[in-house]
């Protein structure tokens, strides 16, 4: 347990500055990272809606489709009453005998003929309607997924917003108490960090010099000895 | 050889000759209404009531015919065109073939047979 009151030793202001500064690049990380989530989450907002605008336009499709096929049913009814018709007008010119009735009983075959090619071909139209229907049943079910999945990722998104939120605060949280047991100045720590490493660098010209000019590096070592105290053992120069 | 002249109807997918003197008319199939404790089936045409025989599987379509003198309508058939062909032993000739005439007596007789006894207690 760290006493809040004592001074923190050179060795743990190093690590503090350098814990500090992981601590503060992490909050900032986190920041950004909720920044983009909210950003993908208003994007997702948007994709939603316009998922629900396709579905309330494929709905109005199913609709158009009924109407379609309650029109295409009236035409059928229309042309089989009118191949009826012709098949009366036939019948009539038959009872008129072949002399005076021919030219009747010739045009209501022909009208009759007419008549079946566009049965046929209503026919074609119903089983293409049928088609586009059950192909439109397969875009209902495909939006209905999506529109699950985006509903998924919604709520998923909301979920890591909060985390992140959470996360934070929680950094926010350790920040403050790093700063209640290494001091409150960041930059203090951050600048002895600095002058350690500083420190470390002269150790090491210290200890090349020791090499090549030993009595020089004595003295050196006699001035500097105050310093080389502050830094971890093992960057001590090796004798 | 002597043209007769008449519809051409399909009874369950065969072809059948029916005279003009008795094909009267062609009509959308209206409600038929069964008579109780009979298998006979009427249908309102024209504002009169007619007796429907049922020749085969509804096709959506009713002939109205005169059989001596009565109107009778036949349902089950479908009408497939009007015209003149040479006649035949048994009917007409259509393209080559042999059609026979639809034996509308001989349907009158099984509908008349094929009435069931009225139950005990009936009017």
């Amino acid at each position: 347990m760290i006493d809040p009151g004592s001074k923190p030793s050179p060795v743990s202001a190093v690590q503090a500055a350098r814990l500090l500064a992981a601590l503060e690049a992490t909050k900032t990380a986190a920041a950004h990272a909720n920044d983009e989530q909210r950003e993908a989450s208003a994007g997702l907002g948007r994709q939603r809606a316009e998922l629900s605008a396709v579905q309330e336009s494929v709905r109005n499709l199913v609709s158009r489709g009924r109407d379609l096929r309650n029109t295409l049913q009236v035409l059928r009814e229309s042309v089989d009453r009118a191949k009826l018709s012709a098949l009366n007008a036939g019948l009539e010119g038959a009872r008129l005998g072949e002399s005076v009735g021919k030219a009747l009983v010739v045009m209501s075959d022909e009208q009759r003929n007419l008549l079946a090619r566009a049965l046929d071909a209503l026919e074609e139209h119903g089983t293409l309607l049928a088609e586009l229907e059950r192909e439109r049943e397969r875009c209902v079910a495909g939006l209905s997924q999506l529109g699950d999945g985006a509903r998924q990722t919604g709520a998923a998104f909301s979920r890591a917003e909060q985390q992140s939120q959470l996360t934070c605060a929680f950094l926010e949280q350790m920040r403050g108490d790093f700063s209640e047991l290494f001091g409150a100045d960041p930059e203090a720590a951050r600048a002895m960090a600095e002058t350690a490493a500083h420190v470390r660098t002269a150790a090491t010209s210290l200890r090349d010099l020791t090499q090549r000019a030993p009595l020089g590096a004595d003295a050196l070592r006699e001035l500097l000895s105050p310093l080389l105290a502050l830094i971890p053992s093992q960057e001590e120069p090796r004798q | 050889m002597a043209q007769r002249a008449g519809l051409l109807v399909r009874r369950g997918g065969e072809l059948a000759f029916l005279p003009a003197s008795v094909a009267r008319w062609l009509l959308p199939l209206p409600r038929l209404t069964k008579v109780p404790w009979d298998s006979a089936q009427m249908a309102l045409v024209g504002g009169e009531v007619v007796a429907v025989l049922p020749l085969g599987e509804p096709s959506g379509e009713l002939l109205l015919c005169e059989l001596d003198g009565q109107a009778v309508a036949l349902s089950g058939l479908s009408a497939d065109r009007v015209g003149f062909w040479p006649a035949s032993n048994t009917g007409v000739e259509v393209d080559g073939v042999a059609v026979p005439t639809l034996d509308l007596s001989e349907a009158l007789k099984e509908f008349r047979s094929g009435r069931p006894s009225a139950p005990e207690g009936a009017p």
